[in-house]
């Protein structure tokens, strides 16, 4: 692997927030600790990619030893079952007797998308002291779609602004270590700002830019490699567009398929030929229908 | 980080906003009135805005019949297809109870968050008032919302608005948790309520600010400008 060249061992660009510091952001991390401790709502609000999973990573490190952090991502599912997945957090005895644990910490990524009749579910199991805090992550305060009386409950709201270029250098020393790649800091904050500011592109462009250069260059990035390929951004990269619209054409042929078989079973079933018996592959082929959440750009930006 | 409650000797945050945290007594509104009301039957409305106890209301009632087993809470919000009244009444026997479906007699019902109720399940309670409800105490956020024409009926007069409190009452609300230390001064907490709109949900909310800022300049007293610094946005 290319890192291993530059004797690293592993990617110093991955997404692994659960061990790595988290660099500008202590005093939203205290803050978050402390409105655990003393039971209350918290919503944190900040756009993609500037570090609101992150920052729940941090809190499960925290508190992951006591048993009583349940971690949702409201991105996927439309409706979560509040009351199962706190009966599910019980044990097996608290699922058998349908117990409800007390004290949780619930953790929601991406809560935009929850029902109202959600949002107030929330509320009662606040207020019975079923849940001791709770912790929202999304784009905007005022856009969620949130009751009165929940957002009533809600003691702050934290607002991430991102962290400024000097930090960033930081970011990238502390995770490089003494490897001097990067010809000059200049490059890394124009890295940053045609990342638009946005970690999760910002590192994929590091990511590119130092395999690169290892593979051509001599472990080397320079000016001239940063504008080669980052002309304005990544998805402006012809080659890389090209590779992302295959992979979305060959899965969007694929779920064709997978539908056009289900259908036929469908109607096979209807006019008797097969009876009640569900194959396994027609099970893992229903699997496939109800989870419409993956998209295809979802899938494409695995394999680029 | 110690936690500033904790090193002004509290074990839990004493303004916690969860109704269930502490067994107050409850400020500013008569809960014997209601309580009557319901040892004689009556079906009672009581409503309120955000944030000013109506939850703890309930809880003070729930304490008052504690033990006589003749209590059933219930939340409109946890029910997504209607209410089934009757699998709320057979449960309270308990396994017995379930196997011959038992329905108990003068049961007093107490339905939160009144305005979710569905105009289907009000009728249906119509039904199961006075049969197997002795008294039903609905909470809710305004009567006048109240979607349900012909239950009204059955509420009559007794529809209780929770009234706001006084300055001194919130001072008292507060002294409640936090006992006659010196940190938080009197004058402060009317400041504060005043700052907080007269609801005591966010009195406490804004509370725990001040105090929680006051506390990180390592202030001995809160001072007219920690409510300033702390209550700018």
């Amino acid at each position: 692997m290319w890192y291993e060249s530059l004797n690293l061992k592993s990617n110093p660009f991955e997404d692994n927030g659960w061990e790595t510091e988290l660099i500008g952001y202590s005093n939203e991390i205290e803050e978050i600790f402390y409105r655990i401790a003393s039971g209350s709502m918290v919503y944190i609000e900040g756009g993609n990619g500037l570090g609101k999973t992150a920052l729940l990573k941090k809190v499960i490190a925290q508190f992951k030893g006591i048993g009583k952090v349940v971690y949702l991502n409201g991105n996927n599912v439309k409706e979560i079952d509040i009351e199962g997945v706190l009966i599910n957090s019980n044990g097996f005895f608290g699922k058998l007797l349908k117990k409800l644990p007390d004290g949780m910490i619930l953790l929601l990524d991406d809560v935009n998308y929850l029902s109202k009749k959600n949002c107030e579910r929330l509320k009662y199991f606040y207020d019975q002291n079923y849940v001791k805090s709770i912790i929202f992550t999304g784009d905007g305060f005022e856009k969620a779609n949130f009751t009165e009386s929940l957002k009533e409950r809600i003691s702050k709201v934290i607002k991430l602004n991102g962290i400024n270029e000097d930090e960033i250098l930081e970011l990238v020393e502390s995770r490089l270590g003494e490897k001097e790649v990067f010809d000059n800091p200049e490059l890394v904050k124009e890295i940053w700002g045609k990342s638009g500011k946005n970690f999760k592109k910002f590192f994929k462009n590091c990511e590119l830019l130092c395999q690169r250069a290892v593979e051509y260059n001599g472990g080397k990035v320079t000016k001239k490699e940063v504008a080669e390929l980052l002309g304005k951004d990544i998805n402006d990269n012809k080659e890389l567009k090209e590779v992302k619209g295959n992979v979305v054409e060959h899965y969007k042929k694929e779920i064709e398929k997978i539908k056009e078989k289900i259908e036929e079973r469908e109607v096979k079933k209807r006019s008797g030929g097969l009876h009640m018996r569900n194959t396994k592959k027609e099970v893992e082929a229903k699997n496939i229908e109800d989870k419409p959440q993956i998209t295809y750009e979802d899938i494409a930006e695995k394999y680029y | 980080m110690e936690l500033w409650y904790k090193e002004l000797g509290f074990y839990n945050n004493p303004f916690s906003i969860k109704p269930l945290a502490f067994h107050d007594e409850i400020i500013g509104n008569n809960v014997r009135e209601m309580i009557s009301k319901i040892e004689k039957g009556n079906v009672l409305f009581i409503e309120g805005e955000y944030g000013n106890g109506k939850t703890s209301v309930l809880k003070k009632i729930i304490r008052e019949f504690g033990g006589s087993r003749r209590l059933i809470y219930y939340s409109c919000n946890r029910a997504e297809k209607g209410i089934d009244f009757d699998n709320l009444l057979i449960g309270r026997y308990g396994i017995i109870g379930r196997i011959f479906k038992i329905k108990p007699k003068d049961m007093i019902l107490l339905l939160d968050e009144a305005q979710e109720l569905t105009p289907i399940d009000a009728e249906k309670l119509k039904d199961y008032y006075k049969k197997h409800f002795w008294s039903i105490v609905l909470v809710g956020h305004k009567y006048n919302d109240l979607q349900i024409d012909g239950f009204k009926e059955v509420i009559g007069e007794n529809v209780i608005s929770l009234r706001k409190l006084s300055a001194d009452e919130a001072v008292r609300l507060i002294r409640r948790r936090i006992g006659n230390i010196n940190f938080l001064p009197d004058n402060i907490i009317k400041v504060i309520f005043e700052k907080s709109k007269t609801n005591p949900r966010r009195l406490l909310k804004n509370c725990e600010e001040v105090c929680k800022h006051a506390h990180s300049k390592g202030a001995r007293q809160v001072a007219s400008e920690h409510i300033n610094e702390a209550l700018k946005v």
